[in-house]
């Protein structure tokens, strides 16, 4: 029934805006395909919703519309689509009243699309293409599937998403590692100089275990994707690809996620964990974290970020020194309470204090652990009060 | 041999002259020294020299010194005759040229030798003296009408001594062996005037006008000496004074280097590599290339023995590493802080009154010529308006040193009455000198305005616009860093979680094998894993956000590759300057405008802002008169 490029639709506009939203991420920046830079709006004929689709063939974000706005749609068992610039149609809701937005678009076989809105007074008409040639989204096989809390999934990319490599030259370091292995989802990222790792649990699994590398651009969009902290995220993953889903029951909204997996052989993280420590230093979070954020202002110029951390008793306190020198801007001091056993011998080790800064921001816990050993041996950061989340970073040296 | 008992004589005046001149004459350029350095003694302000045949056949040497009478003449052309010292005691202050009293006799052994003189002390009615000596004995004494002054002629040289005459070198190449002895005279006394004619034809004049910077364009040419920069470095009984050439000008070999000790020419292995080193402190020297440099070292004469040979080209100091450290110091000086790294944009203007145009002429005063070093006029063209508006109204005529001279001075930031220490006079006391080279109080001021083609930060500071290539002042930075860094054991290492694996091919392997301490020294800590691999454990904490791998690979081919064009093992040095250029910024990557400013922040904290390791120039300016000149401001 549906008639070839044809649409007629009615929505808040905060509904539509928010859509567009969620899906720009996924819209291509790049011109080569003119029709990667468009929206897809779409009305199903059988439900009379309304969705919006993005991509630039990596990754598909498809946002479906509150039933809401559904309901005020004109007539069920109409469908169509149309496309529209998804940049300038961000702009244009973003700047319209807050009232329902009317779509219309004419079904066309000629040369030329374009999609009608009206909200109250204003009267847009946006040059659109044939809404056939907009790439589908992928059909996955469902391979293996799990759902997991939503709130789990955004601290679990979180506390990872740091660790991502920037650099592009080794493609596999630059995603995320989901690792699903008997109803655990491990995240893992590691750029070579620190790794971190987070284990969630999962209900619902059906499927034989898998593994695969997600692009870190679009991890980063399931933490606005997964917001809220009721409900449950569905994953799943096949040969080359994953979809992330979240539905909201209450509203009928719901939002499709799919990148390709990068390609390639993730290192074999499990070695480089330190399997034992001798030395343990029980720190409060907020007070190292705000010591090492002062320490790298100095730390930062001339001596590539380099603090240096060393315990020792003072004044009969088992302490934590915190050091940074730069020859142009001057030295750093700062001593802070810890814990540790009695007879643990003190131990002086360097690192980047970008990368504890990274990891103390992404923890909430009060307390964490600083396992050690030598100087020149990696360093593990744990919560105190749990056991699902470590990240271990590599030390610094001065030669 | 037929009266064995007395097999040992004493040599007769004429043979032991002959041996000596075996050590004092060698070639044509031997007897010019000689001869030249007698006028110089005599206290000549100028001094001719004519040759035919590149000296084979003739060498007049003619001065306008105090001169002879006809008695003295005679004195001279015995052995060990001298008028400049008197006692043995006497050598250890000696000031003037020769003193051995060798060489007139010596020469007069071995050639036709006329000597005519006239004492300028002589009343204006008295001749002077023609005296004329062959095979070492006076054949004919005349009176003659001449000039106050000497001029000693000698014509056939090595006449009677065929085994040296037949080793004497082509003309051209004993030609080239006085030209340079009369130019190395010329830098040392810039206040004679020399000329050299070789068949009637002037092969090469000095002015005399008293300065070295004179000297300096005769010897070297205009276009060279626009490269000189002066150093002057006074520590009391040593003072160490002259020109170098800015790393633009750099040279194959050595030919361009001028060393003198109390104006004496020396060839000294210790200087030489004080000139070396102290070039290298600031600027690496690629491929063993030299500077151009003139020289002066004064010292007390106390202090030093020119004594040791008869050409007298070697010297010992009493405190040789002062001199090597005066040395060392004045050279690095005058290259960092005479700004003499800094080149800047050169362009014509016109004041919007008519001139007339010379386009055939090369440019006159454009600062160096290459690529890299300064905006090519054919590139420049976007400076300007119009081909015409290249000229300057007031370019100086190219037979006016004067004005070259007032010129590179300008340039070079210097005011000739202060810098040039062998200034006898001041000329018209120039004006004030412009600067037009960013010094480091100025460059404090620099301000990032722009990014231009992902390769060149666009800057001002208070006096001009500059434009600094953004790859080679990181190279600068970095390599300082990783030099300081590993003086003061203060370079970061970033260990590695998962090592990264390197498979070389043997010969790769081997060269790295020799060379691991030094690339750890530049942070990368390369670890021999079993046949040609290796495991790189850490790297610098500097450029974490790089890619390591490409990076250290990038300077493991660079390293393989030198080594190839020379030896196996490459030096030190060049590791770190290899690695100072793979790891930094590339042309062509964007820069953020924060990771300019830090950029341009660590520049101006480095020792030596202005050229790159490999000798570029990272700072090119446009002075601020230029460019409101350009907008006929």
């Amino acid at each position: 029934m549906a008639t070839k490029g044809g649409l007629t639709a009615t929505t808040p506009r905060k509904d539509l805006f928010d859509g567009i939203q969620m899906v720009g991420k996924a819209v291509s920046t790049r011109t080569t395909l003119p029709i990667l830079t468009h929206v897809l709006i779409k009305k199903d004929a059988e439900t009379g919703k309304i969705s919006i689709t993005g991509t630039d063939l990596n990754m598909w974000i498809e946002h479906t519309l509150p039933t809401a706005a559904n309901a005020a749609l004109g007539g069920l068992g109409v469908g169509g689509a149309a496309t529209a610039p998804a940049r300038n149609l961000t702009e244009l809701l973003s700047a319209m009243p807050e009232a329902n937005v009317e779509l219309h678009a004419e079904g066309s076989d000629g040369p030329s699309y374009a999609l009608h809105l009206r909200c109250n007074k204003a009267n847009y008409k946006l040059l659109g293409l044939a809404p056939d040639e907009f790439p589908p989204v992928p059909q996955l096989r469902a391979d293996t599937t799990f759902k997991v809390k939503r709130s789990d999934l955004r601290e679990a990319v979180k506390q990872t998403l740091f660790a991502v490599s920037a650099d592009e030259s080794r493609p596999i370091l630059t995603g995320i590692l989901l690792s699903y292995s008997a109803g655990i989802l491990r995240t893992v990222a590691t750029d070579t100089h620190r790794l971190a790792v987070r284990e969630i649990e999962t209900i619902d699994g059906n499927g034989p275990d898998t593994h695969g590398v997600a692009p870190s651009s679009a991890m980063s969009e399931i933490l606005r994707m997964a917001s809220g902290d009721d409900g449950f995220v569905t994953v799943t993953i096949c040969d080359n690809q994953i979809q992330f889903r979240v539905d909201d029951e209450k509203t009928g909204a719901g939002t499709t996620l799919i990148t390709r997996l990068i390609e390639g052989q993730f290192p074999s993280y499990e070695r480089v964990i330190p399997q034992a420590w001798d030395k343990r230093l029980t720190i409060e979070r907020e007070a190292l974290l705000q010591a090492i954020r002062r320490a790298a202002i100095v730390a930062r110029e001339g001596s590539a970020n380099r603090v240096i951390l060393r315990s020792s008793k003072e004044d009969g306190e088992d302490t934590l020194t915190i050091t940074a020198q730069s020859g142009n801007i001057g030295d750093a001091l700062e001593q802070i309470e810890i814990a540790r056993d009695a007879d643990e011998p003190d131990v002086e080790i360097a690192f980047n204090a970008k990368y504890l800064i990274d990891v103390l921001s992404v923890l909430d816990c009060a307390g964490l652990y600083l396992e050690l050993t030598e100087s020149l041996r990696p360093g593990v950061v744990r919560p105190t009060e749990s056991t699902d989340y470590f990240c271990v970073l590599m030390p610094m040296q001065v030669v | 041999m037929d009266d064995l008992t007395s097999n040992i004589r004493i040599l007769d005046d004429n043979t032991a002259n002959q041996i000596a001149a075996g050590e004092v004459v060698e070639r044509p350029a031997s007897v010019v020294k000689e001869l030249v350095e007698n006028a110089i003694d005599s206290g000549a302000h100028a001094i001719s020299v004519e040759l035919e045949d590149a000296g084979k056949a003739l060498i007049r040497v003619t001065d306008d010194g105090i001169g002879m009478s006809q008695a003295d003449i005679v004195i001279a052309l015995q052995r060990h005759a001298t008028s400049k010292i008197r006692t043995a005691g006497d050598l250890f202050a000696i000031r003037t040229m020769g003193f051995r009293g060798e060489a007139l006799p010596s020469i007069a052994s071995v050639a036709d030798v006329t000597i005519v003189s006239r004492p300028q002390s002589a009343p204006l009615d008295e001749p002077g003296a023609s005296v004329h000596v062959a095979g070492g004995s006076v054949d004919e004494v005349a009176q003659v009408g001449v000039r106050s002054g000497t001029s000693i002629t000698v014509e056939n040289l090595f006449y009677n001594v065929p085994a040296r005459l037949k080793f004497l070198k082509s003309n051209s190449t004993e030609l080239s062996h006085i030209t340079e002895m009369v130019q190395r005279f010329a830098l040392a006394q810039p206040e004679i005037a020399f000329s050299l004619v070789n068949m009637g034809h002037e092969i090469f004049a000095s002015r005399g006008s008293g300065s070295l910077l004179d000297a300096c364009v005769q010897v070297y040419g205009r276009d060279q000496a626009r490269n000189l920069v002066p150093m002057d470095l006074d520590r009391g009984e040593l003072r160490v004074a002259g020109f170098v050439a800015t790393p633009v000008a750099l040279r194959p070999t050595r030919t361009g280097q001028h060393t003198f000790v109390n104006r004496r020419f020396v060839r000294d292995r210790a200087v030489m590599r004080a000139i070396d080193e102290g070039y290298s402190s600031v600027q690496t020297i690629h491929g063993g290339k030299h500077p151009p440099i003139v020289l002066m070292i004064d010292i007390d004469p106390a202090l030093v023995d020119v004594n040791v040979s008869p050409t007298k080209t070697e010297v010992r100091f009493t405190r040789d590493r002062d001199v090597f450290s005066a040395v060392y110091h004045a050279i690095a000086d005058a290259l960092v802080q005479r700004g003499g790294l800094v080149p800047s944009i050169e362009t014509r203007w016109t004041t919007g009154g008519q001139t007339t145009p010379e386009p055939a002429q090369p440019e006159l005063m454009a600062f160096p010529s290459h690529p890299p070093a300064t905006v090519q006029r054919t590139s420049s063209d976007t400076w300007s308006p119009g081909p015409s508006s290249y000229e300057r109204p007031l370019r100086p005529s190219p037979g006016d040193p004067a004005a070259f001279r007032q010129e590179v001075q300008e340039r070079a930031g210097i005011a000739p009455a202060i810098d040039d220490p062998f200034a006898s006079e001041i000329p018209n006391a120039p004006d004030p000198p412009r600067e037009s080279v960013p010094h480091r109080s100025e460059l404090t001021s620099l301000r990032v305005l722009a990014q231009t083609r992902n390769m060149y930060i666009v800057a001002q500071t208070e006096k001009s616009l500059c434009i600094i290539d953004q790859h080679i002042a990181h190279e600068r930075v970095l390599y300082e860093q990783l030099l300081k860094g590993h003086a003061a054991q203060s370079l970061a290492l970033q260990h590695l979680i998962i090592p990264i694996t390197l498979e070389l091919g043997k010969r790769e392997a081997m060269v790295i094998n020799g060379r691991l301490d030094e690339i750890r020294k530049a942070g990368f800590d390369l670890e021999p894993f079993g046949g040609d691999s290796f495991l790189v454990r850490s790297v610098p904490a500097q450029i974490a956000n790089k890619n390591p791998e490409k990076v250290v690979r990038e300077i493991i081919d660079e390293i393989v590759e030198k080594s190839a064009s020379r030896k196996l093992l490459v030096p030190a040095e060049e590791v770190l300057i290899t690695a100072s250029c793979k790891m930094a910024v590339k042309a062509g990557d964007p820069m953020t405008f924060d990771e300019m400013h830090a950029l341009v922040a660590a520049l101006l904290a480095c020792d030596n802002p202005y050229t790159c390791p490999h000798g570029r120039p990272i700072i090119v300016e446009m002075s601020n008169d230029d460019l409101d000149r350009k907008f006929g401001r």
